[in-house]
């Protein structure tokens, strides 16, 4: 069973985001965990990086499987997790909480109005 | 049929970089081709712990890193090396191009069975076929191992961890080089000519 949070909003990469105070949380949503198996590493962009929205900003690997995860919105990357990178299953355990990957100081907050809702997601990966 | 790549070139290093290339431009192809010998380890392959360096080095042997993920393989030119470049889909999984691999196997007589844990392929219990994949901006790359005349006496020297692994070759009913089974393995290309097709009417179906 896909758990959609409906407090974020989603890429067509199937990265969430999150408006938390002046920055946005990052990280893959339940879909993409749930597709990608067990997370068994995460590999993040210093802090204090700037990326572009559409932009990797980072890997994850599942078994045999490489992914980028890629940047809802341009910005600075202010804060990585920590915590996902010594423990990648995080990701697959609490993808919208403690397995979240990134926060990045946005350029623009408008460009979250470019991300789905997560009613229009979930039409979207159907 | 996708277009199919076959790289002129047996140096490793030209060849990921030739893969990394076409995924770049976003144009989906089949490629084929093999490396003179190297270790090919993946993207966060820990090489001191994987890799006897010390022998690699004495014996000329490059470790070159790949994009994508799993463990460290040795190459040369007794093994066959596929990759699909396509769009990405989340059916596109692992075990999605082991079955089309196992088909192209199957066509030539080969028992291939798919192990799940690690999605290898096997023949008799041993490894023949290993695969990784890369996802970046849209595209996958799909690439694999076909252990077909390799020297396999290598492996265990290079590698501090290796599983039991066998050769295609002698396992053919008749007989065929290399090159031979480069152009019959080409075969395994035309599944996904099924998959873009079916796409395709989906595409045409959805927008309608």
């Amino acid at each position: 069973m896909i758990t959609f949070k409906k407090e974020v909003l989603y890429t067509k990469s199937n990265e969430w985001a999150e408006k938390v105070n002046d920055l946005v949380r990052v990280g893959i949503d339940d879909y993409s965990q749930a597709s990608l198996g067990d997370i068994v590493h995460v590999e993040l962009r210093e802090a204090g990086t700037h990326v572009r929205a559409g932009e990797s900003f980072g890997e994850v690997e599942a078994t045999k499987s490489v992914s980028s995860i890629n940047a809802p919105v341009s910005g600075v990357l202010v804060r990585v997790n920590e915590s996902v990178i010594a423990s990648p299953s995080l990701v697959n355990l609490d993808p919208f909480g403690d397995g979240w990957l990134a926060e990045i100081s946005p350029d623009d907050l408008s460009e979250l109005s470019a991300l789905m809702d997560s009613e229009a997601y979930k039409e979207y990966i159907r | 049929m996708l277009p199919t790549v076959n790289s002129p070139s047996t140096d490793p290093t030209q060849n990921l970089a030739l893969e990394e290339r076409l995924m770049s431009l976003g144009r989906e192809v089949f490629m084929l081709w093999r490396n003179r010998p190297s270790v090919i380890v993946g993207r966060f392959s820990d090489i001191p712990a994987e890799v006897n360096t010390e022998f690699a080095e004495a014996n000329g042997i490059p470790i070159i890193r790949r994009k994508s993920g799993g463990g460290c393989v040795y190459h040369d030119l007794g093994n066959v090396n596929y990759t699909f470049i396509v769009r990405d889909s989340k059916a596109l999984t692992l075990e999605y191009f082991s079955r089309r691999v196992i088909n192209a196997l199957e066509a030539l007589k080969i028992n291939a069975v798919l192990e799940f844990r690690h999605n290898d392929i096997l023949a008799d219990g041993l490894k023949i076929s290993g695969a990784a994949q890369y996802h970046h901006e849209g595209m996958l790359l799909h690439h694999g191992t076909l252990l077909f005349d390799a020297d396999l006496s290598i492996i265990p020297k290079v590698l501090k961890r290796s599983g039991k692994v066998a050769n295609i070759r002698p396992l053919l009913s008749r007989d065929m080089d290399t090159e031979e089974f480069m152009r019959r393995f080409s075969a395994s290309n035309d599944y996904v000519q099924e998959r873009s097709a079916l796409h395709e009417v989906q595409r045409m179906g959805g927008k309608s």
